[in-house]
């Protein structure tokens, strides 16, 4: 086990313990709010936690149990923030040498690094700008290059695409790929794609404690947490294992196939797309009377939302139906589109 | 509002206006180059810039640990710092001589090791400090609260020790502010009168700076004072061009 921590800060209600694997890369994800910065800023050492301990490679990074506390620069942990926080009046070579020549190489030396890495992130004729001269694009590659360049046992990267245009995240997004192929690295996204291109594992926080890990696309396929449901873009029911189902804590029976033992607590995921929405109430399972609050257009189809479940109709049947916010109206799914799994 | 705007721009421009016209121009290169004059303008310059480098050694540490720690009292420290800002110049003269005078408080002991401090070029520039400092501190203490810490905290991450980040991050990074903070120093330590007069008296070519050559000499030249008057303006017209270039571009730097 490359990195073990700890950590608790009773104050904002953060409690957890998570491991991460040699060359692991470990998505987190979460509302904001729920404890992901804190996390990564544990990890760096630029806050302490109440209580706790955190060891990488065999490295004790803290142990608060007797005072121990390394500095954020005898840690070998790169953070990568969602801004790319180049320094200002240094140019994109000097950006990069500056964590080689920190750690004591001769100037040269680091430079001749520092062209390499700028190569690797395809930034190599950058090296003369100036951060202010550079794009949003190009000043996120250089920063990639600049926390690789100190070769870290650990790399943090705090949503690093957020700040991009959408027409540049793709490209970045391949070559952070590339880049954390076999590499230990944390990252804080709230980006479904990031967490499934990126990432081997997930864990999904919410309000300072773990409440869902596992492998990707296991995670987002049935998630148990209504967070992760919406991050997945699935409807998410909750409730009581059933033969047929499940049975949420309102009484109404949901009907589909799937695992689990009757009567273990068990969620049941419906995609939108897959919910078709209805005036009057017809027979059949599957029948949940709702209150449209919302109407979102979607590309092609618009999205009807309740407070429980939404639903993606066509335009069309939208305007047939007149939907408006505020109408009662019934949201069905055929039983083949719902899947259910012990929560 | 323009108009009171530019009522207020000609308040200050008046005055300036109406004493070059009563510069003596026929004698005016003989009046600034009077041995006297020479002798008080080259202790000025040269009392100021030892005083702006000591507001540097000294207002740095000040700054940094005003901007960048949390201590006890911490707010009464920053008061009591720029303080010299808003006394009366005479009452930190009277201050000075209490602590360094021949009867002062460290006076008496450097006495008895043979060091008078009163009345001397060296306490000519301690009163320079005295007042100059606190626009050095103010300055780059602003600049570096505005500059935030997490260029340090990016810097820490990449393994640069402490020192490192101070000498390779932090302090470049605010060196626009800490450039116009100097300049300030100095036009501020150039000025000094009050405090000079009280703690280091005036004997020419010792502690007779050009401000108080200047009051000397509207009393037996007022020709002579004019003149001065306006080489000090220049002087302090340069220095304010000066600080209005550094200081917009320490603005933009942090805007990034």
């Amino acid at each position: 086990m490359t990195l073990h921590l700890e950590a608790r800060i009773a104050e904002r209600g953060f409690d957890l313990s998570l491991d991460v694997a040699e060359g692991e890369t470990l998505a987190i994800l979460g509302p904001n709010g729920a404890g992901k910065s804190t996390l990564l800023s544990i990890l760096a050492g630029l806050l302490r936690p109440d209580t706790g301990r955190a060891e990488l490679d065999g490295t004790s990074l803290f142990d608060l149990s007797y005072g121990h506390w390394l500095p954020p620069h005898r840690r070998g942990i790169s953070l990568l923030a969602q801004e790319p926080l180049l320094f200002p009046h240094l140019s994109a070579l000097e950006n990069v040498a500056f964590g080689p020549r920190s750690a004591g190489r001769l100037r040269a030396e680091a430079r001749v690094s520092a062209r390499q890495w700028l190569s690797a992130v395809e930034a190599a004729e950058l090296w003369d700008s100036r951060p202010a001269q550079l794009s949003g694009g190009q000043a996120q590659r250089v920063a990639i290059a600049r926390a690789l360049a100190p070769e870290p046992r650990l790399l943090l990267l705090d949503e690093p695409l957020a700040a991009l245009d959408v027409a540049v995240a793709p490209t970045l997004r391949r070559m952070l790929r590339t880049v954390l192929a076999g590499r230990t690295a944390i990252l804080v996204t709230h980006e479904v794609l990031d967490a499934l291109t990126l990432a081997d594992r997930v864990v999904v926080l919410g309000d300072g404690v773990i409440v869902e890990q596992g492998a990707t696309a296991e995670v987002l396929q049935r998630p148990r947490h209504p967070f992760t449901a919406g991050l997945a873009g699935l409807n998410l029911l909750t409730g009581v294992r059933t033969a047929t189902g499940l049975r949420m804590a309102d009484g109404a029976v949901v009907t589909g196939s799937g695992t689990g033992a009757i009567g273990v607590p068990a969620a049941a995921a419906a995609r939108p797309a897959a919910m078709s929405v209805q005036l009057e109430k017809i027979a059949g399972p599957n029948v949940f009377p709702v209150t449209v609050q919302d109407l979102e257009p979607r590309g092609d189809s618009v999205r009807v939302r309740s407070a429980s479940m939404v639903a993606d109709v066509s335009p069309g049947r939208a305007a047939a139906l007149g939907l408006t916010p505020g109408l009662p109206v019934w949201f069905t799914v055929p039983e083949t589109e719902v899947t259910v799994y012990p929560r | 509002m323009i108009v009171v705007a530019i009522a207020g721009a000609a308040f200050v421009l008046l005055p300036l206006v109406a004493m070059t016209t009563r510069v003596n121009w026929a004698g005016f290169v003989a009046l600034v180059t009077s041995e006297s004059s020479v002798s008080a303008l080259l202790l000025s310059l040269r009392t100021s810039l030892v005083a702006t480098v000591l507001c540097v050694l000294v207002g740095v540490p000040m700054a940094l640990l005003l901007a960048r720690t949390t201590f006890v009292g911490q707010r009464l420290v920053r008061t009591i710092v720029l303080l010299p800002l808003v006394l009366p110049p005479v009452i930190g003269g009277i201050a000075l001589l209490a602590a360094f005078g021949r009867q002062g408080l460290l006076g008496r002991p450097l006495e008895l090791l043979g060091i008078t401090v009163a009345f001397s070029t060296v306490a000519v520039v301690i009163a320079q400090t005295f007042v100059a400092l606190p626009f050095l501190v103010l300055s780059l203490e602003g600049a570096l609260r505005l500059a935030g810490t997490r260029y340090e905290a990016v810097a820490a991450t990449l393994g640069a020790r402490p020192t490192t980040v101070l000498r390779r991050i932090t302090l470049p990074l605010v060196f626009p502010a800490l450039l116009s903070g100097a300049v300030l120093s100095f036009a501020r330590a150039l000025g000094e009168f009050g405090a000079t007069l009280t703690f280091a008296g005036s004997l020419q070519g010792v502690t007779r700076t050009l401000p108080l050559e200047i009051y000397l000499q509207r009393e037996t030249s007022p020709d002579a004072a004019v003149a001065l008057s306006l080489v000090l303006v220049i002087v302090s017209l340069v220095v304010v061009a000066l600080t209005l270039r550094t200081v917009p571009g320490a603005r933009g730097r942090f805007a990034a």
